[in-house]
């Protein structure tokens, strides 16, 4: 026999009272790893969804904000057309694709519209590679779009633009019908009469409300010079963390580059929500699960303060006393900590596809951190019991009960 | 050789103070076997405790060997318990999940500091001689009271230790079994030369011993 035989056959003896303190614990755990589970899912699917969407990092005019790219003011700034020149010619590696942007709100006398001067990847394609890559939108043979590819949402997929004429516009969905514009239709804006090309599916992005025309139409009918408004870029994930970056702010001096990773979309703040929640519940579950886990403890040293004394009276340390409550706490919270694991990722594999429409798998290293997380708190909760224990009067033994 | 000097306790109770001890000495050879005797409230078991190491006087000293035990370290102390004193209570005090055999091999696994789990054998000899063999898989429970008593001396004896002592060890049980108990003491006392000390009502009980201390209200007679 060993002392862990008596920490095993005290453990059950009280098993509804052992259920009930493990209940916060587990609860809490499951709740903790079935968000995160599913904020990781989610995370994936945004990486392959901002892939989806083409450009991942952006060159904006060095007084630009983000903010800019999005609201196109009239007065946004510029810089010229001839930095795209300047990065192909670099030949970095990792800018697997990119499109200039002019971007304009205008009025067309009844309404605002947003007019978009892109280049087609045609006239771009001077460099074989261009063409090869593709227009935003195509796998570039980079992302993992897991095994399935379950993620990728028609949708968000772009078709590249190989061809635009220069008096023809293609017209994101929203702006369509609210213009009320069909293929082959005209469009006048600033007194340039475009043919409608194409109507563009919708993205749900800030595409559908924007109207693109040729580069250089739009910068003549703007009176722009040679300006544009941004460079999107498709770089490759692992170049952007390659420093990629850092090139081209060396090639670019005088402009903002930024990732999409800093501009807020609405998945990301969804997750960063997520993230958030998390953080609140696994604030409130370390002081509940503790305080749970506290309270049983203490109410079991109560009730076995004759056994402890007793114990204390014929040779246990304080150190064994310590290893007795302790080493049960440790199984406590490694138990609470499985079971939550459990509960939790299947928790994940159910709600998730329903709650965010994301196939879930369960994540084996978050047993790891939940046993981890749940030992602690039971520790934790457990320490100020244990010290109490190992200070009682052994005395007390030789009192009748 | 067991000295106590001068010793005085005082609870410092929620309802005042209540003298324990008053201003005792006693000294104790070994090997003996000394009944402590004295009507309820004298101070029997606070005595008791305090040569058993578990209550510390409020003044005097308590020396055992020439070692002062109260000025051990609490572990120390606990060690020094372990080792060298069995301790017999009216209550037997066993734990009521772990087996016969298990209680008594709690205070070798004490002792062993969990290092080694080979006190199987010596647990089982120590309740054969209590005549218990085929009780060592029993639950306390599962017991009656004479034999719970004497698991509870098997496991005093677990560590063989030089002072056994025993409060009241017979006071809950019937005069046959408490005859029994006695004489298990006494064989202790006389083949081992344990020294003894046993409080105990019963006059039947403390003829068995070889000295004998008398109490009232904390002082010696
Ligand atoms: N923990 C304590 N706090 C306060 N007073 C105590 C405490 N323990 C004992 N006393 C008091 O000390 C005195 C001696 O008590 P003790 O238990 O030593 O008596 P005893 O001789 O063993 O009595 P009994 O034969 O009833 O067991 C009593 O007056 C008792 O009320
Ligand atoms: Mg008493």
């Amino acid at each position: 026999m060993k002392l862990n035989t008596i920490i095993w056959k005290e453990l059950f003896l009280r098993k509804s009272q052992l259920v009930s303190a493990l209940l916060a614990v587990t609860l809490g755990i499951a709740v903790i790893v079935g968000i995160q589970t599913v904020a990781a899912v989610s995370e994936k699917a945004v990486k392959i969804k901002m892939e989806n969407l083409g450009a991942n990092i952006l060159v904006l005019p060095q007084s630009a904000s983000v903010d800019d790219y999005y609201a196109a003011d009239i007065d946004a700034p510029t810089f010229p057309e001839a930095y795209v020149e300047r990065i192909l010619n670099s030949a970095l590696s990792g800018v697997d694709n990119l499109s200039p942007k002019l971007t304009r709100r205008i009025d067309t006398g009844s309404t605002n519209v947003v007019l978009t001067g892109i280049l087609p990847s045609g006239e771009l394609a001077a460099k074989p590679y261009w063409t090869i890559s593709g227009l935003s939108g195509e796998d570039t043979g980079h992302i993992h779009k897991g095994s399935s590819g379950k993620y990728a949402d028609p949708r968000l997929q772009r078709t590249a633009i190989e061809t635009l004429n220069r008096n023809d516009v293609l017209v994101g969905k929203v702006v369509a019908e609210r213009l009320n514009l069909t293929e082959g239709g005209t469009i006048t804006l600033r007194n340039h009469v475009f043919t409608v090309a194409g109507i563009l599916p919708e993205t749900g992005t800030v595409d559908d409300n924007r109207v693109f025309a040729h580069l250089h139409t739009v910068q003549g009918i703007l009176g722009i010079g040679s300006q544009i408004s941004c460079i999107e870029i498709m770089g490759c994930c692992s170049a952007i963390s390659d420093g990629l970056l850092g090139n081209l702010r060396n090639i670019l001096p005088d402009t903002r580059i930024t990732t999409i990773g800093q501009i807020v979309s609405t998945q990301i703040e969804t997750n960063s929500l997520m993230e958030k929640i998390s953080l609140i519940f696994l604030v409130i579950i370390l002081i509940v699960g503790a305080i749970s886990i506290g309270n049983f403890m203490w109410a079991n040293v109560e009730e076995r303060k004759r056994e402890i004394g007793t114990m204390i009276a014929i040779g246990a340390t304080r150190g064994i006393i310590y290893r007795l409550f302790m080493t049960k706490a440790l199984v406590l919270g490694a138990a609470g900590g499985f079971f939550g694991y459990i509960i939790g990722s299947a928790g994940a594999m159910i709600l998730g596809p329903r709650l965010a429409g994301l196939a879930v798998a369960p994540m084996a290293v978050y047993l790891l951190y939940a046993v981890l997380m749940a030992v602690l708190i039971s520790l934790t909760g457990s320490f100020i019991p244990t010290f109490r224990a190992s200070r009682l009067d052994p005395s007390l033994i030789m009192q009748e009960v | 050789m067991i000295q106590i000097t001068d010793v005085t306790k005082i609870y410092n109770g929620p309802r005042g103070q209540v003298t324990g001890l008053d201003r005792i000495s006693i000294s104790i050879t070994k090997g003996s076997f000394v009944t402590v005797t004295g009507s309820s409230g004298s101070g029997k078991t606070t005595l008791l405790v305090t040569l058993g190491g578990l209550l510390r006087p409020t003044t005097g000293s308590v020396e055992v060997d020439g070692q002062h035990i109260y000025s051990l370290k609490k572990n120390q102390l606990s060690r020094y318990r372990n080792r060298k004193i069995g301790f017999i209570l009216q209550t037997f005090n066993l734990i009521p999940y772990l087996n016969a055999l298990e209680n008594v091999m709690i205070p070798m696994i004490f002792a062993s500091e969990n290092k080694n789990g080979g006190c199987h054998p010596r647990a089982e000899s120590l309740l054969e001689r209590m005549g218990l063999r085929e009780r060592s898989l029993h639950l306390p429970r599962e017991l009656s009271i004479g034999q719970q008593q004497r698991v509870a001396i098997a496991r005093a004896l677990a560590n063989d230790p030089d002072l056994i002592l025993a409060d009241e060890p017979t006071g809950n049980l019937d005069p046959a079994m408490a005859m029994e108990i006695l004489e298990i003491l006494r064989k202790l006392n006389e083949d081992e030369d344990k020294t003894i000390i046993m409080v105990t009502h019963s006059p039947m009980a403390a003829a068995f011993g070889t000295h004998r201390l008398d109490l009232r209200n904390g002082r010696l007679i």
